[in-house]
């Protein structure tokens, strides 16, 4: 038996038994992990304190997320995405390291590894949604792209009701704000997230600048990074995930803001 | 990068919201995404998401490298001295 196989129990995460909500961060309260390490926790009583807008179920949901592994109450995630298989193929994925071809084999990684919340796409996470319940909490990701097509878009593979089903935290999407099918996406996720947070989920954004216009290199410049990580604010977004922007200004009218605020420190 | 990453994050609501950056393509060096990691906490980014990079090693390196990671964002790698923000707060 492989030495990745299921662990006993007792390897599990100990559960936050009590959750505290606070919508005033200012004022004294209990930490958001009971006993944890970090004996205010400002950074979890912060970070939900910003979801203003956002109901307890959602709440409850983002803070399962922010209380899970080693980085649990610290406000920061290490987070092990799993949806290659689909978008780049089985072998690009997995023939490096063959073992990795079974869906079993990331969530023990995850696990063990302790880390954050778990993103996948509906088959793998139904793969394991038995073996692993209540270990980790889930995200389903509810769009997928893959390597086949040309058009910058993905299409919608899961619902609020499998990530219901499945007991996830959180749906996951992910948008390309300069394709050409942006707005259809931004039109998908809107509607989603409404009924997402409806049933009291986290919404998670992915936002990758890709498609259009956008030269290759302008997918990591620091306006298009700046300005698509932005795009997942509109519609009540839960968490947005960035590429390190690696290159200056792709959108000339950009660039003469940025150069007249003299900001050679994010160039 | 740590100003770049704390500019992403200031367009973000200024703070308001978690930000997590992805790793990019497949990295042969670890250290690379230690040093990406390194900026994303001292910049104020929220954290990590890494696939690749991950379970295409094999499951030793992979734990060992996610272990790397954790610490840094707990402040406990050897390179958080001076300077370094630990469990940066959104404002």
């Amino acid at each position: 038996m492989p030495g990745w196989r299921r662990r006993p129990p007792a390897r599990i995460e100990k559960p936050a038994a009590v959750v505290y909500l606070s919508f005033a961060p200012d004022i004294p309260g209990p930490p958001l992990r009971p006993g944890g390490r970090h004996e205010h926790d400002p950074a979890g009583r912060q970070i939900l304190a910003n979801y203003e807008s956002d109901n307890p179920g959602s709440k409850a949901n983002l803070a399962r997320i922010l209380l899970q592994g080693r980085l649990g109450g610290s406000g920061k995630l290490v987070i092990l995405p799993v949806d290659q298989g689909f978008e780049h193929g089985p072998v690009r994925s997995f023939a490096p390291n063959p073992p990795a071809y079974d869906p079993h084999y990331h969530f023990q990684l995850a696990i063990d590894a302790g880390l954050s919340p778990m993103p996948r796409r509906l088959g793998p996470l139904e793969a394991g949604a038995a073996t692993f319940a209540g270990q980790i909490p889930l995200i389903l990701k509810v769009n997928s792209a893959n390597t086949l097509t040309a058009t910058k878009d993905q299409a919608v593979t899961g619902s609020v009701r499998d990530a219901l089903r499945l007991g996830c935290a959180a749906i996951g999407f992910t948008i390309y704000p300069g394709s050409d099918q942006a707005y259809a996406m931004m039109e998908e996720i809107r509607a989603m997230a409404a009924e997402a947070k409806a049933h009291g989920l986290a919404v998670v954004i992915w936002s990758y600048p890709r498609g259009g216009s956008l030269s290759k290199e302008g997918e990591t410049g620091i306006d298009i990074t700046a300005y698509c990580r932005a795009h997942g604010l509109p519609a009540r977004r839960a968490r947005r995930q960035g590429e390190a922007a690696e290159r200056p200004y792709e959108q000339p009218e950009a660039r003469q803001v940025y150069e007249k605020q003299r900001s050679p420190s994010i160039r | 990068m740590t100003q770049r990453v704390a500019h992403v994050v200031q367009s973000c609501f200024n703070g308001r919201r978690i930000v997590v950056f992805s790793g990019g393509a497949a990295k042969e060096d670890v250290n690379a995404s230690n040093d990406d990691a390194r900026a994303i906490r001292d910049g104020g980014g929220n954290g990590s998401i890494i696939g690749r990079n991950s379970f295409q090693r094999p499951r030793k390196d992979a734990l060992a490298m996610f272990d790397q990671l954790v610490r840094i964002y707990l402040g406990q790698d050897e390179k958080a001295g001076k300077g370094a923000k630990r469990e940066t707060v959104a404002v």
